[in-house]
């Protein structure tokens, strides 16, 4: 087994914490592992989100996952929202707060998606000095999760393996890797899934996001609305493989069936690390290291 | 072709402004690459389509009601004008409504505009009142632990988690007709009052009388019962009455003497 850089656990088998099962929770505590929050659904409110929030991780342990950071803006940054960020951290005790390796938005706006960055040196460099500053801030390790995309700049130099590896080994960041995510962009941009996961650097992963999609034939959208399809699953498989035990969350977000169907999908994540458990060991290999970018 | 890298800044504002206005975009196939199956325009289109579709949808739920009343396509054109004029300048979009009742009331289009903009009125305050912190409500105790003869002076202080409305138009009704799945009220002029609050973090609508408004309203801006009540006739029963609905309601949060 694997350990990531900070030393931070394997919590297991965790679902995300959505409205529609506040009920379900309140009355039943079920036994899962943990459970992931989007941060900016409690920021801002004192009402029955942050009861159900209290209730949760007096007896769960919760992760922070958030979508507005938006770590490689050139706008400065938002340091009111990190304030509240820090403070909702401290409250609940989460173990990590992760977001995106993406921005939100510029001159003062916010679009509200998790739009892709160019990957060149410049938005490399720029992104490491902002990881560096919210970390410092947050006074713990930012973690960032690879989004979804549906473009790819012209500009852009890099893989985008590549430029995560190299962006959390500079910054020392964490790594929130989403093996639908890694599918979900080899699809739309026509490169090997395989080649990806071989490319991150295992001591940096701190969590594993699952998640199904929307497959509309020309493309594939992040819908979070569904199953884990097979070909994700063998992903995983061999994420486990190579990294090891890692806590694993399963994200639905639309169309959500009832709770027990959400953790039974968690739960298959279990049932593939029990198998391959079951299996003689495969030693962990790194990929080579990309080249260091040097003016870091 | 060599290439093309305008760096971060020019970048992010090239394809932000291509998400937020709609119609043709420059210079897309410099800036994008295409995949096998999609041209550069038709993969950024896809951001663009979910830009209106995501925020359109956090709006839904703030605002049934006015959905319901517009109907799908007018409330989708709506916000799509409203995120014109109103984009989002905030890392929540719990707030991203706010102005959405103003806006209403200014459209020459939506039909009874004074409807439409009371029945967001109601809707904006409901989804404050749901995001306020919570306070405690007035006790049985705390009103035991007052002196008979110092109710005439004591200030009653509000929880947080309360919005007070004077209405020209029985929304209320309406929202009630529509989670009933029952018959619309009529939509005719009719001057209603209400008072929305939460306790126990369930939300409520209390209807009022014009004069518990302006009673209830007086008390809650910090005047004492005598102020409140100052050149009203009003029997002390009725009084009573209001009072002990108020409680019930959790409206309260402390008394000062």
């Amino acid at each position: 087994m694997s350990e990531n850089r900070w030393g931070y656990p394997d919590l297991g088998f965790g679902v995300g914490l959505r409205t529609v099962h506040y009920q379900h929770i309140l009355a039943n505590k079920p036994a899962v592992d943990w459970f992931e929050i989007l941060s900016e659904n409690y920021l801002d409110t004192g009402g029955r989100p942050l009861y159900v929030l209290d209730f949760v991780a007096e007896r769960y342990p919760v992760v922070l996952h958030g979508v507005s950071l938006s770590v490689g803006s050139t706008d400065p940054i938002d340091f009111e929202y990190l304030r509240k960020l820090k403070a909702l951290s401290r409250r609940i005790n989460a173990r990590w707060v992760s977001d995106h390796l993406c921005w939100t938005g510029v001159s003062g706006l916010n679009v509200h998606d998790l739009l892709p960055m160019p990957y060149t040196d410049e938005s490399l460099r720029h992104t490491i000095q902002r990881i560096r500053t919210i970390a410092d801030y947050l006074e713990r390790p930012l973690v960032l999760e690879n989004p979804s995309t549906y473009v790819e700049f012209a500009a852009s130099t890099w893989t985008e393996w590549d430029f995560l590896a190299t962006l959390a080994r500079e910054a020392d960041c964490g790594i929130l890797l989403d093996v639908n995510n890694i599918y979900v962009s080899s699809y739309n941009h026509g490169f090997d899934p395989d080649v990806y996961v071989d490319a991150i650097p295992a001591e940096r992963v701190t969590q594993l996001h699952l998640a199904g999609h929307t497959n509309k034939g020309t493309h594939i959208l992040d819908t979070h609305s569904d199953y884990v399809i097979d070909r994700v699953w063998e992903l995983y498989r061999r994420v486990f493989q190579r990294m090891g035990g890692i806590a694993t969350l399963l994200e639905w977000d639309e169309s959500i069936p009832a709770f027990e169907v959400v953790h039974g999908e968690a739960l298959k994540a279990k049932q593939h690390r029990e198998q391959l458990e079951a299996q003689p060991p495969v030693p962990l290999v790194d990929a080579p290291a990309p080249e260091v970018y040097a003016a870091v | 072709m060599p290439r093309f890298d305008p760096g971060l800044l020019r970048t992010q504002r090239w394809m932000q402004d291509a998400i937020l206005t709609p119609g043709p975009v420059a210079g897309v196939p410099r800036m994008i690459l295409p995949s096998k199956t999609l041209e550069p325009l038709e993969r950024l289109d896809i951001y663009r389509n979910m830009y209106v579709a995501r925020l359109q949808e956090a709006l839904e739920v703030d605002y049934p009601a006015l959905l319901e009343y517009l109907g799908g396509d007018m409330f989708s054109d709506l916000i799509a004008l409203y995120l014109k004029h109103n984009p989002s300048r905030s890392y929540t979009l719990n707030r991203l409504g706010d102005r959405l009742p103003d806006f209403v009331r200014r459209l020459e289009n939506v039909p009874r505009p004074g409807f439409a903009h009371d029945i967001a009125r109601m809707e904006l305050a409901m989804t404050e009142v749901v995001d306020e912190e919570e306070t405690p409500a007035l006790t049985p105790d705390a009103i035991a632990a007052v002196p008979a003869n110092a109710w005439t002076t004591v200030r009653l202080r509000p929880v947080k988690a309360l919005r007070l409305l004077a209405l020209r138009y029985p929304v209320n009704d309406y929202l009630n007709a529509i989670w009933a799945s029952e018959p619309m009220p009529r939509l005719a002029r009719k001057n209603t009052w209400l008072a929305i609050s939460r306790r126990n973090y369930t939300l409520a609508r209390t209807p009022l009388t014009g004069p518990a408004f302006h009673v209830l309203s007086a008390l809650i801006e910090g005047r004492t019962l005598a102020e409140a009540l100052a050149g009203r006739r009003l029997k002390q029963d009725q009084l009573f009455a209001w009072f002990r609905d108020w409680v019930a309601a959790g409206i309260f949060h402390r008394v000062e003497l």
